[in-house]
């Protein structure tokens, strides 16, 4: 088991590289010398070559990118050009926002879409399937910013069900935190919930032709124990692979949620760190959101050997 | 292996007609399902609207009229008008264009540069293959929006840029579509046998090897279209992508986020303009992986 760790850790380590080899092209591709726009392109000449100097940017692109990754494997992302805060303490400072944001979506998608995939593989073709179906089509196909708007719409301004937007910490007000929360976790669960429902359904269905679902019948079993220990069970496997590789589309989709609700989050951060050209944050952003996908797609991969005794950890 | 040798080296007419008609048959099946008569036309429409907006048009897309300021919709304006009067209906008819177009250039883009990559990759394996694949996890490894944004960032906003993005993140989907596609097919006996008969490996790939491929990347094309114009939304919503006075229904929607009260509308019609064009797409590759090949039979 811990062979199959390592070796999975040493794997990701060309992807890694990749990854912030992306990260350093795209922000040099960023047009205009980064020490001038620091200074506003009005510093003395012999203190702008000073401070190129100091941040190493008359170097080599190459050995440029491997000062940078030195500074980053001692979790140093720089600081921001404005506020001289290190851009890790500001993305600390937002994390907590898009986690809540990220588990309360997590949440929703367990608690809706695994019982109406199961529903849906049970009744199938019945009206429940078919209603099923075609919010999992919408849920798949509408912008995730679309149905923030719409949700907004109709909860907050027609019906004064929820407040419209706004941030609260969860320890300062849990219930009002909750209530400006709901929304957007709908929002960004949607898609998501979708994928899964269709999955659970397609996988519970494909299951239950199985010999040892008839062997569990033909026992005499009750139904509901057929499916809860015979067919969920196996059905749910292939399910957690599906949910790592759409840990990226949550990620991406928190931008574009926290940006229709408001909330202070890191997705939020991103956008705001590029009007106001604060590359150092965007690109500790970018890296950190890239990891953590990485990471839960190991993670993902480790439970699935967990999960499954099949596969040998080899 | 006289007969082999003729139809590889004289293809002509007769295997062309053959292509035609396989294609002409998916069509008519694609047309058959419920969905795949949607999508075709739904897609029939937007690229309608897309293609002779201008024309079809009742009014200008860009001009103010401040008199009629956030109308709701009326007779003289099917759709209402927007927070400078302009009419909603001729901004969602031109959005067609611009989503249809940076759609189906970086879904193009990503196929130009993908798909070479992925075949020859597939095709002769070895250390062009290795390094390849791995860049191409380097580039999956980031969220998708994620990798569009910090691109479009980088580059700034505006359709060209929104279509290199855009292309940019599609590429190792289609790379390693045609790498695994040329993978399978360089051990089947057509190929193996091509190459006994000597023909160069350039007439090899482009004659045997993508054709073969084709009816796949013809499907991820019509799903990634649809994401496509999804991301493009996204990145215009966010700032990121296409400005006004370019009517792109990703950041007229974000016009329309100052105006929910007042102007509902604004934000709906360009919303539901994407749902249904993304509609169209999805279902019209769901539908034509149903059509083009009967061994990929759809789950659940």
């Amino acid at each position: 088991m811990t062979r199959f760790v390592l070796g999975r850790l040493v794997s990701l380590l060309p992807v890694l590289l990749v990854l912030s080899a992306v990260t350093f092209a795209i922000m040099r591709m960023i047009p205009g010398d980064p020490v001038e726009i620091m200074f506003g392109g009005e510093g003395d000449p012999a203190v702008v070559a000073a401070a190129r100097v100091r941040l190493g940017l008359d170097r080599p692109l190459a050995l440029q990118y491997l000062f940078w990754l030195a500074r980053l494997g001692q979790g140093d992302l720089g600081r921001s050009i404005r506020t001289n805060q290190l851009v890790t303490q500001v993305i600390a400072e937002r994390l907590p926002v898009t986690c809540e944001l990220a588990a309360l979506s997590v949440a929703l998608v367990v608690v809706i879409a695994l019982p109406l995939g199961i529903v849906a593989a049970i009744r199938r073709d019945s009206p429940v399937d078919v209603a099923a179906s075609s919010l999992s089509l919408i849920g798949v196909t509408i912008p995730s910013f679309f149905l923030g708007i719409l949700l907004i719409q109709v909860f907050a301004l027609r019906l004064h069900w929820l407040p419209p937007l706004g941030y609260v910490p969860f320890l300062r007000a849990p219930l009002e935190n909750l209530r400006l929360m709901i929304l957007p976790a709908v929002t960004l669960a949607a898609g998501l919930a979708a994928v899964i429902s269709r999955m659970v359904r397609g996988g519970l269905l494909e299951v239950l032709t199985q010999n040892y679902i008839v062997v569990a019948r033909s026992k005499g079993l009750r139904e509901s124990r057929v499916i809860r220990h015979h067919a969920l069970r196996n059905a749910l496997i292939p399910i957690a692979t599906v949910l790592g590789l759409q840990i990226g589309a949550l990620l991406g989709n928190t931008v574009l949620t926290e940006t229709v609700f408001g909330l202070p989050g890191v997705g939020r951060l991103l956008v705001d760190s590029i009007f106001a050209r604060e590359f150092a944050i965007v690109q500790g952003l970018v890296l950190l959101l890239a990891m953590v996908r990485v990471l839960s797609s190991l993670l993902v991969d480790i439970m699935y050997a967990v999960l499954d005794p099949r596969i040998s950890f080899g | 292996m006289a007969k082999f040798v003729d139809s590889a080296h004289a293809p002509g007419a007769a295997e062309s007609s053959r292509w035609r008609a396989r294609y002409l048959l998916a069509l008519r099946r694609l047309a058959s399902t419920p969905r795949g008569a949607f999508g075709l036309v739904a897609l029939a429409v937007v690229l309608f609207a897309a293609v002779f907006g201008q024309a079809l048009a009742p009014q200008s897309a860009t001009i103010q009229n401040f008199n009629e300021i956030l109308a709701p919709p009326s007779s003289a304006h099917v759709f209402g008008t927007d927070d400078l009067g302009r009419d909603l209906f001729t901004r969602t008819i031109y959005g067609a264009r611009v989503s249809l177009l940076v759609g189906l250039c970086s879904v193009g883009l990503a196929v130009v540069a993908g798909v070479p990559i992925g075949i020859a990759a597939g095709y002769y394996r070895g250390t062009f293959d290795e390094v390849s694949m791995r860049v191409l996890d380097g580039l999956l490894a980031f969220p998708a929006l994620i990798l569009a944004i910090a691109i479009a960032a980088a580059l700034g906003a505006g359709p060209r840029n929104v279509v290199i993005a855009i292309g940019i993140v599609t590429v190792p989907t289609f790379a390693r579509l045609a790498r695994g596609q040329a993978l399978s097919l360089r051990e089947q006996d057509m190929i193996v046998a091509a190459r006994a008969v000597g023909l160069r490996d350039g007439r090899i790939l482009s004659r045997y090897v993508l054709p073969n491929v084709a009816s796949v990347l013809i499907i991820q094309g019509a799903l990634s279209t649809g994401q496509a114009i999804l991301t493009e939304a996204g990145l215009s919503f966010l700032g990121l992508g296409i400005r006004p006075p370019i009517p792109s229904w990703g950041s007229m929607i974000e016009v329309g986020r100052g105006y929910l009260e007042q102007a509902p509308w604004m934000s709906v019609v360009p919303g539901v303009a994407i749902l249904l064009t993304v509609f169209a797409f999805n279902f019209t590759g769901d539908a034509l992986l149903d059509a083009l090949d009967p061994r990929l039979q759809k789950r659940g």
